[in-house]
């Protein structure tokens, strides 16, 4: 009997202690996310607010004072003109290669896998070229000596070869051309795992494979666009290289402003206080996106 | 010519034969099966009816209409899939008359339309639902009347009723019998359920390995088994090795046995199988004698209440036989019997 007394003290305590691990268990992978959030982004995050509220010390450094000198200088025309400048590019260039790469992603999805694999290897390797050979890739097909006015003076179109590779087109059509193989990533999963018998279905029914497109594949699949353009969006809105060295000064995006800031002018807490103010920018525009894919959303069930 | 003909078609994906050679003329107005194990070509020769896959040769004629380039938006036809493929960003009711949609039919009569369609199907006041809101048995619903908007002259159902529990799907196979027959459609299922077949059908095709073996009502089918592999699909069959003697006479175990007429193509001294339902066999005491009987023993009696099955051992021959509990055989495992095959019930099947 004694025996099984302890015995029975023993399991329980063993229960306890398992207990005790089970919730250690149970709570620490959620922790884990918490912790990395915490380490890479809410501190570094508080050091740069509480950077630009600071004083200025020029040279590059700071006191930590509270002041707001340095959001005040936002409503200067230059800093409006070129957020505006900055959304305007961000915004076109993710809209355009969403609207490239979507029916080209759909229409992948449904080759054969082999030649579906093929070309995501080679979109793959488009994506890993940086900004930088993007950004001067595009400064040579755009120069006048090298770029494509040589091929349309070639053709008869031109009279003599020019330069496009500065200014607001050259800027656009790097910003979209870099965001195309990213567009095309992000949409693939959710088109290949649109149900063929979907279409077939549509196509039954009398639609012919335009109208299916338009009217079964697009609407089903708005949200994966949607999310695919906030993504391009915001990814677009920190574009350093490109509008840096295709663009002249009235093409100069936020990022290339904060960094000219930060870099050049040794104005830490102004080019944070720039920073903090495109972030909260950028989260207001991506929110009313949200909310107006939302509303679509709701009106297609109806 | 009303109905529809199919004329030597085959279908080849790379080197794979799914559909080889197939010649059929289906009646209008007629329920027809495609029936068959799976990997037979029957969704393939369904889908080429759809226009879903072209055909590698011969025809498609649909009332005199050669259909076999007709894309299939441009072929009247209604289809059910397997996965029902509703179209989840629409409700219920524009799921319906999305086909109307298409046609540019306002808004007004499509309304009126998705309501007729749905009190059709028995599905009532649900057109202003979401799809997802729905259970299996109403999508079902949903997916058919979708396909009948338009009054198709073809409707083509790919083995919609898989996803059912067995209970709800034969209340809807006697449902969709009942729906075809009123609205006189011609239609063809894809199934790989005999008894699905045989409930719905007035003609059963009977497919394997890419080609047709036999074409018949659902009695025929099952009382007239033409190939050994019909006889083992349909139903379960004693498929009894046996050797040609003449005409309406066969051995089996070197005995003399009365059989139906041989099928054409088979000689004298030809080894045949005979097919005879386990519900034909009848089981005797051993002891006594007549025409038609093997002697065997008794390995195993199954009693699953509704009928008994008593499995006998003839000397190496496994036969099968069912009877209902009233005419239980009167008999153990372990017992020596006889078994007696009727005549006018054992149908030779070529080998």
């Amino acid at each position: 009997m004694t025996a099984e007394t302890a015995n029975g003290s023993e399991n329980a305590e063993a229960v306890a202690q398992s207990g005790l691990a089970w919730q250690i268990k149970r709570h620490l992978p959620p922790s884990y996310a918490g912790l990395m959030l915490a380490i890479f982004f809410m501190v570094p995050f508080g050091i740069m607010v509480a950077i630009s509220f600071s004083e200025n010390i020029p040279s590059g450094l700071w006191i930590y004072s509270f002041e707001l000198t340095h959001y005040a200088r936002f409503f200067s025309p230059l800093f409006t003109t070129l957020l505006w400048v900055s959304i305007e590019f961000a915004f076109l260039a993710a809209i355009i290669s969403v609207a490239i790469t979507f029916p080209f992603t759909y229409f992948l999805s449904r080759y054969r896998r082999r030649m579906q694999v093929i070309s995501l290897v080679f979109v793959l390797c488009v994506l890993s070229l940086s900004e930088v050979i993007v950004a001067y890739s595009w400064s040579v097909m755009l120069s006048k000596p090298a770029g494509v006015s040589n091929l349309f003076v070639l053709l008869g179109f031109m009279e003599k070869s020019t330069s496009w590779a500065r200014g607001y087109w050259a800027v656009l059509i790097a910003l979209t051309w870099f965001n195309l193989p990213l567009a095309v990533l992000i949409q693939y999963p959710n088109c290949s795992r649109l149900d063929r018998e979907i279409t077939e279905a549509a196509m039954t029914l009398g639609a012919s494979p335009v109208r299916t497109f338009f009217t079964v594949v697009v609407p089903i699949l708005q949200p994966t666009i949607l999310t695919a353009f906030i993504i391009l969006f915001v990814f677009t809105m920190g574009a350093f290289v490109t509008p840096t060295w295709l663009g002249r000064p009235e093409q100069w995006m936020y990022a290339v402003l904060i960094g000219d800031e930060a870099l050049t002018r040794g104005n830490q807490p102004f080019a944070s206080a720039l920073a903090m103010f495109y972030l909260v920018v950028t989260t207001v525009l991506v929110l009313i996106t949200v909310r107006l894919g939302r509303k679509t959303n709701r009106n297609l069930g109806a | 010519m009303s109905g529809l003909e199919l004329h030597g078609i085959t279908k080849l994906f790379g080197n794979i034969t799914a559909v080889s050679d197939i010649n059929l003329d289906l009646p209008e107005g007629k329920f027809i099966s495609f029936l068959g194990p799976s990997g037979c070509g029957k969704t393939t020769l369904l889908r080429l009816v759809a226009g879903l896959e072209t055909a590698t040769e011969g025809h498609i004629v649909l009332d005199g209409e050669d259909l076999t380039w007709v894309p299939t938006h441009q072929r009247n036809i209604g289809m059910v899939f397997q996965s029902l493929a509703l179209f989840p960003h629409l409700s219920v009711g524009d799921n319906v008359t999305y086909s109307l949609r298409i046609r540019g039919v306002d808004k007004r009569t499509r309304r009126t339309r998705a309501d007729e369609l749905l009190e059709m199907v028995r599905l009532p006041g649900v057109a202003d639902r979401h799809v997802s809101q729905l259970s299996g048995g109403q999508r079902q619903r949903v997916a058919m009347a979708r396909a009948l908007a338009l009054e198709p002259k073809l409707f083509l159902l790919d083995e919609p009723l898989s996803a059912l529990d067995a209970k709800l799907r034969e209340e809807m196979q006697v449902e969709l019998r009942m729906l075809q027959e009123r609205l006189g459609v011609t239609t063809i299922i894809v199934t790989h359920d005999q008894r699905e077949a045989m409930t719905m059908s007035d003609l059963v095709v009977v497919m394997n390995t890419a080609r047709v073996e036999q074409i018949g009502n659902p009695h025929e089918i099952y009382r007239n088994p033409a190939t050994a592999f019909v006889a083992d699909f349909i139903g379960t069959s004693n498929l009894i090795e046996a050797v040609a003697a003449g005409d309406g006479e066969v051995a089996i175990a070197g005995r003399g046995f009365t059989v139906r007429a041989l099928p054409d193509g088979v000689a004298r001294d030809d080894v045949v199988r005979v097919s005879i339902r386990p519900e034909d066999v009848h089981v005797f005491p051993a002891g006594g004698s007549g025409p038609n009987r093997l002697d065997g023993q008794v390995t195993f009696v199954r009693d699953v209440g509704a009928s008994v099955e008593v499995f006998v051992d003839c000397d190496g021959i496994t036969v099968i036989s069912v009877s209902s509990p009233k005419d239980r055989p009167d008999v153990r495992q372990g017992d020596a019997v006889a078994v007696e095959f009727p005549a006018d019930a054992c149908v030779v099947v070529r080998q």
